[in-house]
């Protein structure tokens, strides 16, 4: 993760996908604004989303293959832990269940039919299963498209 | 087969150097038959074929199998429970030990007949069984500092040393790297992983390593009390001389039985215990269980491939250069030594497991190469003294040994405390089935060649070497790594802010993302949850100080600082409040360099309420 204005975005874009092979790499900028207490929160109006699937550890793979089945491409695994909650054992530890953290980058108009088919297919609307949430994508390099 | 291959070339990187050398001894220095060299090449590529399968069987069966377990035992809700558990499992692993058995045995003759080759098995067994339930249950309370731990079971263990022969303490290090084998130490690892990731915290970093040094542990201070019990002073009999088998197929396909018999027994254990508590409590997938079952079959028949490979090629080979390089030339055989223990380390299993294990905990912020170097410095130097004391009679084992550990334990408070861990854990790892073959072969050839010479304690003390100076080098780094890594410069605040826009009225939820230093991540879930915030994730990630890079003399290699980032998704109406609560907090400020980003988010889970 690299943070920049505006300007910055645009310049290391541009030489990432210089440098970079296709297919091989894929960067892209969250639309994150670093906390103000003053400044309101920016409006999400952006054409492409970061659709993020918090799931159990083994399960990750699951979302991709229902995610597939939209048509999506592009997804990053990455590995992460819960933060836990305090249950009665022996010894006064949280337990810190392994997590899969699924990113997902997919342009507006599949933003919804992906969300409901992936919480569809993992049954997220069940307390404890996982969370589906996304994040406007400001700018994107190397995206596969449905023609590549 | 993908990840096969991966393992494969994994596996070609070390085992290239030594057959190189090997080949330039034979063709150049030293005079061995063809046959020999031709073997040795045999075994070489079993070797290849084996390991890779056995790294990559490790992976996908002792891994998970280690995970469950330590999952069954740290979310026991009793005491009782958790030391039975742990003990069971410490006593069953060394029980089947092979190498155990024929060290037994080995003891046996030593003593004249008065300790039963049997028995001494089951009281090491007892040993470590008890040993890793200590450690566990010291892992799960957190009460003892781990350096101060081992503190505890070294300075028994110097206590010990007083009152046994020099032959005896050769023999209990021994019995330590015999227990310390190619199987049990990945599933050590494996467990000692899965107890940390399971307790979580701030240290879960330093309590994923540990519990293979303190395993080894208990072999050496079981021996010793009962030479001291049975008042066993000095070492009868003699070795057996050794015996260079000829022809080229014949040695290979007679070692295999023997190696396919040990192997599966070891492999035993840990899978009957696997599957009674699977049927008990895991009750596993079938699809997962399938996979475990295949992960065991490779693990095993790479196992039986790689020691025969071992065995067949690499036994005689070594025998034959320590042979004839100490007839040749003692200086050059010191040299040699230092070289061989340089490259062979590297092609024990367990570094391999060791440095995957360092890799995934610390998310690269050890350099895994600086590990290979410490280790591959320790262990050729522990081989090139054990030739000076081969050579020269008068320079004693403990001359090494008492002062070497003497110093681990101190620098063990000094250390960076994740590579106290990784540097106890180092000397079982490095005293594996390489070097009780090979090295060990080498040194008992050089020691045949060498008039004054005790083949049997000198053969005895190499191995206790190996277990040592990884310790120290481990330990050294450590320091050299804490010292180093105090200095961080504190990062340069940017501070362009976006422009200003309005909230989307639908949005329901922000999310906030905090990038803090590793071990704040708790802390900062836990005030985030004092404002009404719910769930959290952690992820592990590493900064890039690009502007003031450390790096670490004399090498390109760079230590960059250890961040957590902590995705929290809050309701909208709270979210400020509780981001503004976590900037107002002056400890995550400063001690953990808190950065709060935000987002709005859109999701579909209401339950967050």
């Amino acid at each position: 993760m690299i943070k920049g204005d505006e300007s910055l975005d645009f310049i290391l874009h541009k030489m990432i996908s210089e440098i970079s092979f296709k297919k091989s790499t894929i960067s892209f900028s969250l639309q994150l604004q670093e906390f103000n207490p003053d400044k309101d929160i920016l409006e999400n109006k952006n054409k492409y989303h970061c659709i993020t699937t918090i799931v159990d550890k083994e399960r990750g793979k699951e979302v991709v293959k229902s995610a597939l089945k939209e048509g999506a491409k592009n997804f990053i695994t990455i590995k992460g832990r819960g933060a836990g909650v305090p249950v009665n054992y022996f010894f006064p530890l949280a337990i810190e269940p392994q997590k899969e953290v699924v990113l997902l980058i997919a342009p507006d108009d599949k933003l919804y039919p992906l969300k409901n088919r992936i919480s569809k297919d993992l049954k997220l609307e069940k307390v404890g299963n996982g969370i589906i949430f996304s994040m406007g994508v400001s700018r994107i390099t190397n995206i596969f498209t449905k023609e590549d | 087969m993908k990840p096969l291959l991966e393992k494969a070339n994994e596996v070609i990187k070390t085992l290239t150097p030594v057959v190189l050398l090997v080949v330039i001894l034979s063709l150049f220095v030293v005079d061995v038959e063809s046959s020999l060299l031709i073997r040795f090449l045999i075994g070489s590529a079993m070797l290849l074929v084996g390991l890779s399968l056995f790294l990559l069987g490790i992976d996908l069966s002792m891994n998970p199998i280690g995970q469950y377990m330590s999952k069954e035992i740290a979310t026991s809700k009793t005491l009782v429970k958790i030391l039975l558990i742990s003990f069971l499992l410490g006593f069953l692993i060394t029980v089947a030990e092979p190498d155990l058995l024929i060290l037994g045995s080995q003891i046996e003759s030593a003593s004249g007949g008065t300790l039963n080759g049997h028995f001494i098995v089951y009281v090491v067994s007892v040993g470590v069984g008890i040993l890793i339930a200590f450690g566990i249950v010291r892992l799960l309370m957190e009460k003892i500092k781990f350096n101060t731990f081992m503190a505890i079971f070294y300075l028994l263990f110097f206590v010990l040393a007083f009152f046994v022969s020099e032959e005896f303490l050769a023999i209990s290090f021994d019995a330590s790297g015999a227990t310390t084998g190619a199987l049990t130490t990945p599933f050590i690892l494996a467990l000692t992983l899965g107890l940390a990731q399971v307790k979580g915290g701030q240290k879960s970093e330093e309590n994923s390593f540990g519990l293979v040094g303190v395993m080894s542990a208990g072999p050496m201070l079981a021996i010793m009390g009962m030479a001291i019990i049975t008042r066993q002073n000095h070492i009868q009999g003699t070795a057996t001389s050794f015996v260079i088998d000829s022809g080229i197929l014949q040695p290979i396909i007679s070692t295999f039985k023997p190696t396919s018999i040990e192997s599966l027994i070891a492999l035993l254990p840990i899978t009957a215990l696997f599957f009674i508590f699977n049927f008990a409590k895991f009750k596993i997938e079938k699809k997962e269980i399938w996979k475990i079952v295949g992960g065991l079959f490779l693990t095993l028949s790479g196992l039986i491939l790689f020691l025969s490979g071992v065995h067949a090629g690499f036994l005689d080979m070594g025998y034959a250069i320590g042979n004839e390089i100490a007839s040749l030339d003692q200086r050059l055989l010191i040299s040699i030594a230092f070289i061989l223990g340089l490259i062979v380390v590297l092609m024990e299993p367990a570094v391999h497991v060791l440095g995957k294990q360092i890799e995934e905990v610390t998310g690269g912020t050890i350099p895994i190469k600086l590990i290979r170097i410490s280790l591959s410095l320790g262990v050729g130097l522990a081989i090139a003294l054990s030739m000076i004391r081969i050579i020269f009679p008068s320079v004693k084992l403990w001359y090494f040994l008492l002062p070497g550990f003497a110093l681990a334990i101190i620098l063990s408070f000094l250390s960076d405390p994740v590579f106290v861990g990784i540097a106890f854990d180092a000397g079982g790892v490095a005293s594996g089935p390489m070097t009780a073959t090979f090295v060990l072969a080498f040194a008992q050839g050089a020691a045949t060649a060498i008039p004054t010479a005790n083949v049997l304690v000198d053969g005895f003390g190499v191995i206790a070497m190996v277990a040592m100076a990884p310790v120290f080098s481990l330990m050294l780094l450590g320091t050299a790594f804490r010292k180093k890594k105090h200095k961080y410069p504190k990062p340069i605040e940017d501070t362009v802010p976006l422009p200003v826009e309005q909230i989307d009225e639908y949005t329901q939820h922000h999310i906030l993302v905090a990038v803090v230093n590793r071990g704040f991540a708790d802390e900062v879930v836990n005030q985030a949850r004092l404002k009404g915030a719910t769930g959290a994730t952690i992820l592990h990630g590493r900064g890039s100080n690009i502007i003031d890079p450390i790096t670490i003399p004399f090498t390109s290699l760079e230590l960059q600082p250890e961040k957590e980032i902590i995705l929290l998704i809050t309701l909208e109406n709270i979210s400020k409040k509780v981001a503004t609560y976590l900037n107002s907090l002056s400890h995550l400020k400063d001690d953990a360099a808190l950065k709060l980003y935000i987002t709005p988010t859109e999701t579909k889970i209401k339950s967050l309420l």
